[in-house]
């Protein structure tokens, strides 16, 4: 019985494909900055659906810097970024959701501070 | 756009429209699957093996015993909110001057709902009964002759919501039941000890009631890399979680032959993308809960994360 339960498990099995979780970023989570960034960008743990994904950036105001424009990398849909407006000296928050290829959902935020 | 990109988007459209979730997450938190106590989630997962090693002392009996279990664990969702778990295991105990004896753990079940997840304050809530049939293990490895259900409660709750700096990663999850046995333990006489006089209850072969529960305190390395303040480790430090697990089982009824039981599992847990293996040492934290240190190991898969298009997603969308 309990091979009939791995042979279940082997033949039902598809191409492993894990949340997407953050594994890097630029500017990185929590840095402080002295050049304002013209972009953020995310380095997911797997691919993702850039039309169901999303990154903001807000301002220590709550205003949104960001250009709305997020696009993944020509070869590689787990890079993904968001162009920004000139950035003030000051702390801004990324708020991100990704939506992986597989359908499971994750989302994050951290900070980053510019102080030339 | 070729006919075969046509068809991948139609097909992740068709996805897309029931997104999953699984895994133990509300908001950016990851609770991970914790050793001696159930976490709050509703997922599909695998624990195999699950091996604990005890070593229990010599009194009363003809020397100590070395006791290993290895355990297995099936959870499968139904709904998005709602899933289904199976335990069951074996045992082996060595003892001193005496033969190996093996056997198997009761069967048990566990229905769970997930009621309620609130995702920027990181908590999580869900309501469960477990269900363990007795007489479906072996009698001689101490295996229970009658069944108990337990209403339980699971919660967890991340930290990340509270301004308070590097402790964001910090999380709390918790059980909290009741195990209604199905037979009442009963005083059945008295028994003298003729060499010291001292006298000892005799009971019948069913079991008391019990309070039970546990917490756990897991400080979440990813979370601490991916929310908070992005460090310099590497890979393998920057996927661990320490925590600290705490067990505890206290009679509820009178009488009872088992007092107030308490276990400290402090230890480790590697999150990989599909899997995760975590290592506790067990700490008795009172003297009904022994004397010797043990060791808890297991292995555990998301089914969610291998099989997102056959079991590891719900039965029903």
């Amino acid at each position: 019985m309990r091979f009939l339960v791995l042979a279940a498990f082997l033949l039902t099995a598809g191409p492993a494909c894990a949340h997407a979780f953050l594994r890097d970023s630029s500017p990185p989570v929590g840095a402080t900055v002295t050049a304002p960034p013209t972009s953020v960008s995310i380095d997911f743990t797997e691919e993702l659906e850039p039309h169901f994904s999303a990154i903001e950036v807000r301002d220590a105001q709550g205003r949104r810097v960001d250009k709305n424009d997020l696009h993944a990398a020509p070869n590689d849909a787990k890079h993904v970024s968001v162009s920004l407006g000139q950035l003030s000296p000051g702390r801004y928050t990324v708020s991100w959701r990704a939506l992986s290829v597989d359908t499971h959902r994750t989302q994050g935020t951290f900070t980053f501070t510019v102080a030339p | 756009m070729d006919r075969l990109h046509s068809l991948a988007l139609a097909a992740c459209a068709t996805a897309l429209a029931t997104p999953t979730l699984a895994h133990g997450i509300a908001g950016a938190r990851v609770f991970v699957a914790t050793l001696t106590i159930d976490d709050p989630a509703v997922s599909d997962e695998a624990s195999f093996p699950t091996v604990t090693l005890l070593r229990h002392g010599a009194e009363g009996g003809p020397g100590p015993t070395w006791e290993t279990d290895i355990a297995g664990e099936l959870d499968k969702t139904i709904t998005r909110n709602f899933g289904v778990g199976i335990n069951d295991g074996a045992t082996i105990l060595d003892t001193a001057h005496d033969k190996r004896r093996f056997g198997w753990q009761d069967l048990t079940l566990t229905a769970k709902y997930q009621a309620y997840v609130n995702a920027p304050h990181e908590f999580m809530l869900s309501l469960g009964v477990i269900r363990e049939f007795g007489r479906t293990g072996t009698a001689h490895i101490g295996a229970d002759q009658y069944g108990s259900t337990t209403p339980t409660l699971y919660f967890g709750k991340g930290l990340g919501d509270l301004p308070i700096g590097w402790l964001r990663p910090l999380a709390v999850t918790g059980t909290a039941g009741f195990a209604l046995a199905d037979k009442e333990l009963k005083v059945t006489g008295q028994a003298v000890d003729p060499v010291t006089g001292e006298t000892s209850m005799l009971f019948n072969n069913g079991y008391a009631n019990r309070w039970v529960g546990g917490l756990s305190v897991q400080y979440s390395i990813p979370y601490l890399q991916s929310q908070v303040r992005h460090l310099p480790l590497p890979d393998f430090f920057a996927r661990l979680t320490p925590l600290v697990e705490i067990t505890w089982s206290s009679p509820a009824s009178a009488p009872s032959d088992l007092g107030t039981q308490l276990i400290y599992a402090p230890g480790v847990i590697y999150s990989a993308d599909t899997y995760q293996v975590g290592v506790e040492a067990l700490i008795p934290g009172n003297r009904a809960s022994g004397t010797n240190i043990g060791v808890i190991a297991q292995f555990h898969v998301f089914l969610d994360d291998l099989f997102p298009n056959s079991i590891g997603k719900p039965i029903f969308q």
